[in-house]
């Protein structure tokens, strides 16, 4: 068995020089497409916020998705929502069906800036 | 412990009940992928059997294992541009483009090596048959050399790099290397600027059709043939001379003279090491994947 980490908040206009871990984020946006999965057969992921501001009520929503390559979508397969506040969320486990995945994160409120480190752990 | 034999038997040693015991297990032993290359001793070998790939990708694209696309019965990698877009490029430049995919491994050298670089490649999706660029390079660059007698320039880049060019729609594929002499005499008095234009030069041309615009695998479009056509290339180069040594294009191989075509030098502050690497990048949005496989670094006689 083997484990790989696989840090989930570079954008696809970032390359190894340019990334960031964790990621501060003041509008929607998804990360870029990790085909590190497509030999793993399950992973755990990893949600941190370290940082949660807004002018008024701010609510940040990370979600998981996955590539159906057939209907050329991405579909979500995993979600935090409602966070408000800096904390440490659960740790989510998903067996790995899908061969490619990414994530996204939507932001609602005034002024709304959250920073945060997701990745995953995956096993292959 | 386990010992294999060249025969492919196995044995083992395991703790049983308490006691150590040696265990003889019959297996089929690891088959690594066919190399159409026979020079060159084998430094370092990338398969794509296990379950994430051991070379790195330094650009905006993707690389993922395939276990769709089989390259003679063993995973291949997929370079997937994402969408990325490097722009109207004409060729794969000087320095390779981070608006696609670099894949690479890296070994620390000291210009001293003649050093081979070959693996097997598809055009496995549509739109391979323009508005992109596949290429393969080795390149190092000097530092501040503090090691050498005489020292070398500081701070350079040395590539040389083979484009993989398509040609169009179902034409013969070419083979053009980054021709250093030749890209230097077209940049008078800017000669090592990494962003001036680059001359390449076709050197080998392959058989009849490159495949790229039709045997493609791409499943929203109805296009599912995972075999498609398997191309091979190799570049075999030496750091001492600054000469490319031979290209070899599916069955075509053609030997350099000494001195007939040198590598490419710019400027660059970049790591200082030998890199091997394959490059892909896209001219518009419109996501594109080839497929690669049995990546092999050698040293050459």
């Amino acid at each position: 068995m083997r484990k790989v980490t696989i840090p989930m908040t570079t954008l696809v206009t970032n390359n190894e020089q340019s990334g960031a871990v964790p990621i501060t984020v003041t509008a929607n946006g998804n990360s870029r497409a990790y085909g590190e999965f497509a030999r793993m057969k399950d992973a755990v992921f990893l949600l941190d916020v370290t940082d949660a501001s807004g002018a008024g009520e701010h609510t940040l929503t990370v979600t998981i998705e996955a590539f159906d390559e057939a209907a050329d979508i991405w579909r979500e397969v995993l979600e935090w929502d409602g966070i408000t506040a800096v904390g440490t969320q659960d740790p989510e486990v998903l067996e790995i069906y899908f061969k490619r995945y990414r994530a996204k994160w939507e932001l609602v409120g005034d002024g709304a800036e959250f920073t945060f480190a997701l990745s995953a752990i995956a096993r292959g | 412990m386990s010992i294999t034999l060249p025969n492919g038997v196995v044995v083992e040693s395991r703790a049983v009940g308490g006691q150590q015991r040696q265990i003889l297990a019959v297996a089929e032993p690891l088959r690594p992928a066919p190399d159409r290359s026979t020079s060159g001793r084998l430094i370092w070998s990338e398969d794509f059997t296990d379950v994430i790939p051991g070379i790195w990708n330094d650009g905006l694209g993707f690389l993922e294992i395939d276990d769709d696309i089989r390259c003679f019965g063993l995973p291949s990698c997929r370079f997937h541009t994402g969408g990325a877009s490097a722009g109207a490029t004409t060729s794969p430049n000087r320095t390779a483009s981070t608006s696609g995919i670099i894949a690479k491994t890296r070994i620390h050298d000291n210009f001293a090596g003649r050093w081979g670089l070959s693996m097997w490649f598809r055009l496995t999706g549509l739109n391979n048959t323009s508005n992109n660029k596949l290429s393969m390079s080795i390149y190092n660059r000097t530092g501040i050399d503090t090691v050498q007698e005489p020292p070398l320039d500081g701070s350079q880049a040395r590539h040389f790099r083979l484009w993989l060019d398509p040609n169009g729609n179902n034409q013969s594929m070419v083979g053009r290397i980054l021709d250093g002499e030749a890209t230097a005499a077209a940049n008078p008095g800017n000669e090592e600027n990494p962003t001036a234009s680059a001359v390449y030069t076709a050197v080998v041309t392959s058989w009849n059709q490159n495949g790229g615009g039709s045997h493609t695998y791409d499943v929203p479009t109805g296009r599912l043939d995972r075999v498609g056509g398997w191309h091979y290339a190799k570049l075999v180069v030496d750091f001492a001379t600054g000469d490319y040594v031979s290209v070899q294009l599916d069955s075509n191989i053609v030997v350099f003279e000494p001195g007939e075509y040198k590598q490419d030098v710019t400027t660059s502050t970049g790591f200082a090491g030998m890199h091997m690497s394959v490059e892909y990048h896209a001219n518009t949005s419109t996501p594109r994947f080839v497929n690669i496989a049995a990546l092999r670094g050698t040293l050459e006689e």
